[in-house]
């Protein structure tokens, strides 16, 4: 550990892996601690189940129903990935979908007026859904067909509206939706948790719908991807990634301190050594003094015996539940997984977030943190807190942003791509 | 040694090499210009084992049958592929690295994953490596499917002088555990190595049913990865109204 590197990481989430392969493919040294004996921390996928009990303080073990406890890794964070969204572009760019196997979600549901509904995913779906009435659903495609021609680039496509400055609100009005239409575009589709985005420029709602819809496209079912084993796979993918390119991998490190000097970084303190580096990058549980709490997150984990009653059986599914609809500040979701995608024992199902009837629950209040410091001078960069949205776009622009702030020069996917041939023998085939 | 009863691809040594230098930008680098018959089976196979044991050697003699005396600590090699024909199939084997991970114990749960074949080596002269082979043992346990094939193998033979780890030691250890097979090589002197490779293809390949589609997988797993044929770029979305 006595060396000088160019970067230290700390922590293994996924964040911290991501950014940790694209300094070890770009020829930085990277030393990459965690304090944990396992990859991902509050991104990791908890196995066994014996490991989940304990965790949440559950006095006793697992009931037999439960199955084998090694056929369980539980997600701590839910997230799905968005089909065309920034992680699954980082992913092909990097190729470390080679160490990833994926399922499509089987589908999406929205909650209205005491009923869920299936967020339509083909046209005859559309026609047949009861979310919106017939009327509607002609305005509404003329809406979404504006949408899936609109190029920020291409004035010529604005058709009167200024991305900058027309807000979603006015949007709305001039394609005549009513309000359960405006309410199921924002919530279902441009997958807001409140309804603030109404009063600022339409372009980021827009792009959030186009994303959506290009999600859809790909793969029919839903526009999600969940990956087999669990979210905890994703970090270990990129963590590989770095090792492959260099990178030095140290699990069940603990963390003394950070050393600064003059303000700025220069090493790490662990069991009695320090291990210099010119910049490092750490989660927000190793430097409590540079962040800030910025919200709170409620997770419920929930196992079942048997899918989502009106999901017609899916064995992976989301579950939008609007605020409006429940009288609450932000909208809940639940994301449902199974034994379908190697993550619980077989005709187990794990739902994120409360529904009923349950076998067993768990519950978890997590505080959200964000930087108070952007590097420039310590040369420190903490990541954020993976928050409550139901996919990893915020944590694709925390990613870019730290790079950003690491190196000056903006994020770009190609800067991921791995640099020098590390598969051998295909050629001679 | 008896003449070996495989029919193995024999390579004049000039393929891609170990940790190459040259700056290829990745697959789309890689474009075969005869599609070659496409394999019957693609088998995952893993490499496990302390520091310095010859994990990297064993498999680098294995697929491009060279040996590095001076090369340290692994860095650069995501996977090696070798095809070989064994019971009249062909079957394109995929043997991945530790990526140096081992140094300090933090391997991923995920390398285990989907290795239909596991090979465990420890070093012949060094014993704290044969004291570390319940550690992987445990982590196979817990992560490898259990039907991947173990394989046993004690490296470094050419040093016969400085052996501390005997024969009988080892053959102790693994018959203790279900299955696996036991076997001493050298990667230098390039002995016993491609016979354990393929040893472990054939036990792998007795275990499976007789025709199986090229991924064994169920039609609904995707691997998002690209066929190699292809470069890795994002096909155009299809616009479709919801």
């Amino acid at each position: 550990m006595d060396e000088e590197y160019d970067v230290i990481v700390l922590g293994t989430g996924l964040t911290e892996c991501i950014l940790s392969g694209i300094m070890s493919v770009n020829g930085k040294k990277v030393l990459h601690m965690d304090r944990n004996p396992y990859y991902g921390g509050e991104s990791s996928s908890i196995t066994p189940l014996e490991e989940l009990y304990k965790r949440f303080s559950l006095p006793d073990s697992p009931p037999e129903s439960m199955g084998r406890g090694r056929d369980w890794n539980v997600d701590l964070i839910p997230k799905f990935l968005m089909a065309n969204g920034q992680l699954v572009k980082m992913l092909l760019y990097t190729e470390v979908t080679r160490y990833l196997d994926f399922k499509v979600v089987e589908g999406s549901f929205v909650y209205k007026g005491g009923k869920i509904y299936k967020v339509p995913s083909t046209e005859t779906e559309a026609l047949a859904s009861n979310l919106m009435g017939m009327f509607e659903k002609r305005r509404f495609r003329r809406f979404l067909v504006f949408v899936a021609n609109f190029d920020e680039n291409d004035p010529k496509t604005f058709e009167g509206v200024d991305p900058k400055v027309t807000t979603m609100r006015d949007v709305y009005k001039k394609f005549d939706l009513g309000q359960d239409v405006i309410d199921f575009t924002g919530h279902a589709l441009a997958l807001y948790r409140t309804d603030d985005y109404l009063d600022i420029p339409c372009l980021e709602t827009v792009n959030r719908i186009k994303l959506y819809s290009e999600s859809l496209a790909r793969y029919g079912k839903s526009p999600y991807l969940y990956p087999l084993y669990g979210l905890g796979e994703l970090p270990q993918g990129f963590a590989r990634l770095s090792a492959i390119y260099g990178g030095t991998y140290m699990l069940n490190k603990p963390v003394e301190e950070i050393v600064m000097e003059d303000g700025h970084v220069v090493g790490v303190k662990s069991e009695g050594e320090v291990a210099r580096c010119k910049q490092l990058i750490c989660d927000p549980s190793y430097i409590q003094d540079r962040v800030r709490k910025a919200g709170q997150v409620i997770r419920v984990i929930c196992v079942l015996s048997h899918p989502i009653k009106n999901t017609n059986d899916a064995n992976s599914c989301q579950i939008i539940i609007p605020q409006n609809q429940v009288n609450r500040k932000s909208d809940i979701y639940v994301c449902m997984i199974s034994y379908a995608h190697n993550v619980a024992a077989q005709g187990k199902y794990i739902a994120i977030v409360s529904t009923t009837p349950i076998d067993q629950k768990f519950v978890a209040i997590s505080d959200l943190y964000e930087p108070t410091d952007d590097g420039t001078d310590s040369q420190v960069f903490a990541s954020r807190t993976y928050d409550a949205t139901t996919h990893f776009e915020t944590t694709c622009n925390d990613i870019k942003d730290i790079y950003k702030r690491m190196t000056g020069s903006d994020f770009d996917f190609e800067n991921m791509k791995r640099k020098q041939n590390d598969v051998f023998g295909e050629d001679e085939q | 040694m008896d003449p070996p009863r495989y029919q193995i691809p024999r390579r004049t040594g000039a393929g891609a090499g170990s940790g190459s230098s040259s700056p290829a930008p990745g697959a789309s680098s890689r474009r075969r210009k005869v599609p070659p018959r496409p394999a019957d089976f693609k088998l995952q196979i893993i490499i496990i084992g302390s520091r310095g044991v010859g994990k990297t050697s064993l498999m680098e003699r294995f697929t491009d049958d060279t040996f590095c005396e001076a090369c340290k600590s692994t860095v650069g090699v995501d996977f090696k592929i070798k095809t070989v024909e064994l019971r009249g199939k062909k079957i394109r084997l995929q043997i991945w690295d530790t990526a140096g991970q081992e140094r300090f114990n933090s391997i991923t749960s995920a390398y285990y994953r989907g290795a239909k074949g596991i090979v465990l080596v420890y070093d012949i002269t060094k014993q704290e490596t044969f004291e570390d082979l319940p550690k992987w043992m445990k982590m196979i346990d817990k992560y490898a499917s259990e039907e991947a094939e173990l394989l046993l193998v004690g490296n470094k033979l050419d040093c016969e002088t400085d052996r501390i780890v005997t024969k009988q030691q080892a053959e102790r250890f693994a018959s203790r555990i279900s299955g696996m097979r036991f076997c001493e090589s050298s990667a230098k002197d390039n002995f016993n190595v491609e016979e354990i490779f393929l040893k472990l293809v054939d036990d792998i390949l007795s275990k499976m049913p007789l025709e199986i589609p090229n991924k064994d997988l169920s039609n609904s797993i995707l691997s998002l990865q690209p066929d190699l044929d292809v470069p890795p770029e994002l096909p155009p979305p299809r616009m479709r109204c919801c």
